[in-house]
C-alpha cells in the first residue's frame, strides 16, 4: 500500500501549550481514516497544519509523496477539504459560492458545479442564497465544496455535524461510494465513535495532542474482544467451573442473559468442551466486545 | 501566477458585486449630483447674465463624489481580508491550489480595478452634471467685460486636477489593506480605516503647509479648491510645485508602498484558525 499522507514529528506550540507534539500520522492510499480525540486533543490543529494553513513548529508533512511546504501548489489541485464549520458568503447562492472556489481551484469545468450538488442533495436549492440554509444544507454544501475539485485525499472534520439521521445515512453514503468506487481517500475526524466504526478502515487516536493508538479498524475491532457470553443450562454449576479455570480472569451474570467469561479469544472453544464434559448443555457462544467508544473512553 | 491571480479577481468581483456594493455606488453619484448642484449656488446666485459654469458644477460635483467613493473605497478594501477572516472563507481559498502571495496579489489588484472603477464612475457623473447643469466658455468679470479665465487654461486645469487626484484616490484604497490585515473582525476593520480615512485629512489640515505636502490627504481638497476658485473666477495661484515635483504622484506612490509591504508581511504570517 502507498502512504497517501505521512507526518513525522509534527508538533506545534502555541505559547506554552503543546498543541501537537511528535505527530507520526500514516494514511494508506484508498483509507477511510477515523481521526478520534476528545475536544483540544489536536485534530483540527492537525488538519490545520497538514493543509498549510497553521504553521508547525517542528516536523515535516508529505501528501502523495512530496512535501507540502515545497508542493503546495501541486498537492493541492488533488485535495479537498471541509475544516470545522462550512465556511461561505450568505449573500450568494450555493452556485455562486461554487463559482468562487471553482475560479480560485481552475481546470474545474463549470458543470462539476451542479454535479457535486447533485451528490450532495441540493440541486433543488442551488440557486437559492445559502443565508437562506438551514444547518444540515449548510454542511452538505461544505462538503460539495470538498469535493468540488475531484479530489484523491479529502479532509472532513466532524462531516456529519449538524445532519438529521436521514443525512448523516446519506453522507455515509458518499463516503463510502468516492471510498469504493473510486478509491479516493478520507481523514475525517468525527465524535460520532459508532459512526466512525462503521465508516472507517484505520483509525488513529490523539491525546494530548499525541497519537496513542494507530491500526486498521479490523484489528482495532479484534483487539476489543474482551471475553465469551455463554447460554446455558445449569448456570450456577458452569459459573463454578469455569470461575476454577486459571485462564477465567471473571466470570459474572451477563447484562442480556447468560454469563460473561472474561478470557482469550483463544479459549472459547476449550469453554464450550469443558461445559459440554459436565454435561451442561449450551445454547449460544458469543464474543463480547468492547465497543469503540469504550476503547476510546479507555485509552 | 498571473492565471491564478487573474482568476481570483475575477472571483473578487463575484463576491463584491453585491446590493450592499451597488448602494456605496448609488451614494456617489447622488452625491456627485448634490454637490454639482449645490455648490456653485453656495458661491453665489445664479443670474441670466451669469449662469453657472460648468466646470465650477463639476469642481464641486466631483469633489462631493469623491469624498464619498473615498469612504466607499475605503469600506470596501477594508473589507477585503476581514470578512474572509470573519466567515472563515479564508480557509476556503487557501485550501485551493494558490499561494497567499496569489491571494494577497489579486485582492491588490482588486482593489487597484475598483479604486480605478469607483474613480471614473464619479468623474463621469460629474461631467454629466456638469454639462447638464452648467455652462462652457470663458470666466467673466461681473460685469462681462474682462475676461478672468479663458475657457483653455480652465480645461487645461481641470484635466490636471482630475489627474493629481487619481493617485491620492487610490492611496486611500491601500490603506484600506493594511487595516483589513490587523483584525480579524470586518465590523472592527471598517470601523479603523473609515477612523483614519477621517482623522488622516484632519490631522492634515491641522499640519504647517510643508507638512500637509506630505500627505496624500493632502492632494484632493486641494486640487478641486483650486479649480472650483478658478472656475468661479478665483486669482489665486495654483502650486506649482505639487506638478513640478511630481508630488501628486510621489506621496500617494509612496504612501501604498508603505502601506502593503505590512500587509504583506502579516497576511503571509497569519495562522489561520477561523
Amino acid at each position: 500500500m502507498v502512504a497517501v499522507l505521512q507526518t513525522s514529528g509534527l508538533t506545534k506550540h502555541f505559547g506554552e501549550i503543546k498543541a501537537v507534539q511528535d505527530l507520526n500520522l500514516e494514511v494508506q492510499e484508498g483509507d477511510i481514516y477515523g481521526f478520534l480525540g476528545l475536544n483540544g486533543s489536536g485534530k483540527t490543529t492537525t488538519m490545520r497544519m497538514i493543509l498549510r494553513l497553521i504553521r508547525p513548529t517542528s516536523g515535516t508533512i508529505t501528501i502523495f509523496g512530496q512535501d507540502v511546504q515545497k508542493d503546495f501548489i501541486q498537492i493541492m489541485k488533488r485535495v479537498g477539504s471541509l475544516i470545522e464549520l462550512p465556511a461561505y458568503y450568505p449573500y450568494l447562492s450555493a452556485v455562486r459560492n461554487l463559482e468562487v472556489l471553482r475560479l480560485a481551484t481552475g481546470g474545474i469545468a463549470a458543470s462539476r458545479i451542479p454535479e457535486v450538488l447533485e451528490i450532495v442533495g441540493l440541486r433543488d436549492r442551488m440557486h437559492d442564497r445559502v443565508g437562506t440554509y438551514s444547518q444540515g444544507m449548510r454542511q452538505r454544501l461544505g462538503i460539495a465544496m470538498a469535493l468540488l475539485p475531484r479530489p484523491r485525499l479529502i479532509f472532513l472534520d466532524e462531516p456529519t455535524n449538524g445532519l438529521d439521521p436521514h443525512g448523516i445515512n446519506h453522507i455515509r453514503g458518499v463516503i463510502q461510494e468516492l471510498n469504493q468506487k473510486e478509491g479516493v481517500t478520507f481523514v475525517l475526524s468525527s465524535h460520532l465513535l459508532h459512526e466512525v466504526e462503521i465508516t472507517c478502515t484505520r483509525v488513529g487516536i490523539l491525546k494530548q495532542g499525541r497519537l496513542i493508538l494507530q491500526d486498521t479498524m479490523r484489528a482495532i475491532v479484534a483487539r476489543t474482544v474482551s471475553g465469551v457470553r455463554v447460554v446455558c443450562d445449569q448456570a450456577a454449576k458452569a459459573e463454578s467451573i469455569l470461575k476454577a479455570q486459571p485462564w477465567s480472569k471473571e466470570v459474572r451474570a451477563h447484562p442480556g442473559g447468560g454469563l460473561r467469561v472474561m478470557c482469550e479469544p483463544a479459549r472459547f472453544a476449550e469453554v464450550n468442551a469443558l461445559l459440554a464434559a459436565q454435561g451442561i448443555a449450551v445454547s449460544e457462544l458469543s464474543p463480547v466486545r468492547q465497543t469503540l467508544e469504550d476503547l476510546f473512553l479507555s485509552t | 501566477m498571473i492565471s491564478r491571480v487573474s482568476r481570483l479577481v475575477v472571483a473578487e468581483f463575484i463576491k463584491l458585486l453585491t446590493p450592499f456594493f451597488f448602494t456605496l455606488v448609488g451614494l456617489v453619484a447622488v452625491g456627485t449630483y448634490v454637490g454639482g448642484t449645490l455648490g456653485p449656488h453656495l458661491a453665489g446666485p445664479e443670474t441670466v447674465w451669469r449662469p453657472y459654469h460648468a466646470i465650477d458644477v463639476f469642481a464641486n460635483g466631483f469633489a462631493w463624489g469623491l469624498r464619498i467613493a473615498g469612504f466607499a473605497l475605503v469600506i470596501l478594501s477594508s473589507m477585503t481580508f476581514a470578512s474572509e477572516f470573519d466567515r472563515g472563507t479564508i480557509k476556503n481559498l487557501l485550501t485551493r491550489p494558490i499561494t497567499r502571495t496569489d491571494l494577497f496579489t489579486a485582492k491588490c489588484a482588486t482593489v487597484l480595478i475598483l479604486g480605478m472603477g469607483l474613480f471614473l464612475f464619479t468623474l463621469y457623473s460629474g461631467l454629466a452634471i456638469a454639462f447638464a447643469r452648467g455652462d462652457l466658455g470663458d470666466v467673466w468679470t461681473p460685469d462681462q467685460y474682462v475676461i478672468m479665465r479663458p475657457y483653455e487654461l480652465l480645461a487645461a486645469t481641470t484635466r490636471k486636477a482630475v489627474l493629481m487626484s487619481f493617485f491620492p484616490f487610490l492611496a486611500a484604497g491601500f490603506l484600506g489593506i493594511l487595516v483589513s490585515n490587523w483584525t480579524e473582525s470586518s465590523g472592527y476593520s471598517v470601523a479603523l480605516g473609515l477612523m483614519f480615512f477621517l482623522f488622516g485629512g484632519l490631522i492634515t489640515d491641522m499640519l504647517p503647509i510643508a507638512w500637509q505636502r506630505k500627505s496624500f490627504f493632502y492632494f484632493i481638497p486641494y486640487v478641486l479648491g483650486k479649480l472650483r476658485l478658478y472656475a468661479e473666477g478665483g486669482t489665486e495661484h495654483w502650486e506649482e510645485s505639487l506638478e513640478t515635483q511630481l508630488l501628486y504622484l510621489k506621496v500617494p506612490l509612496a504612501s501604498i508602498l508603505a502601506f502593503l509591504p505590512g500587509a504583506y508581511v502579516i497576511f503571509r504570517r497569519r495562522n489561520i484558525t477561523a
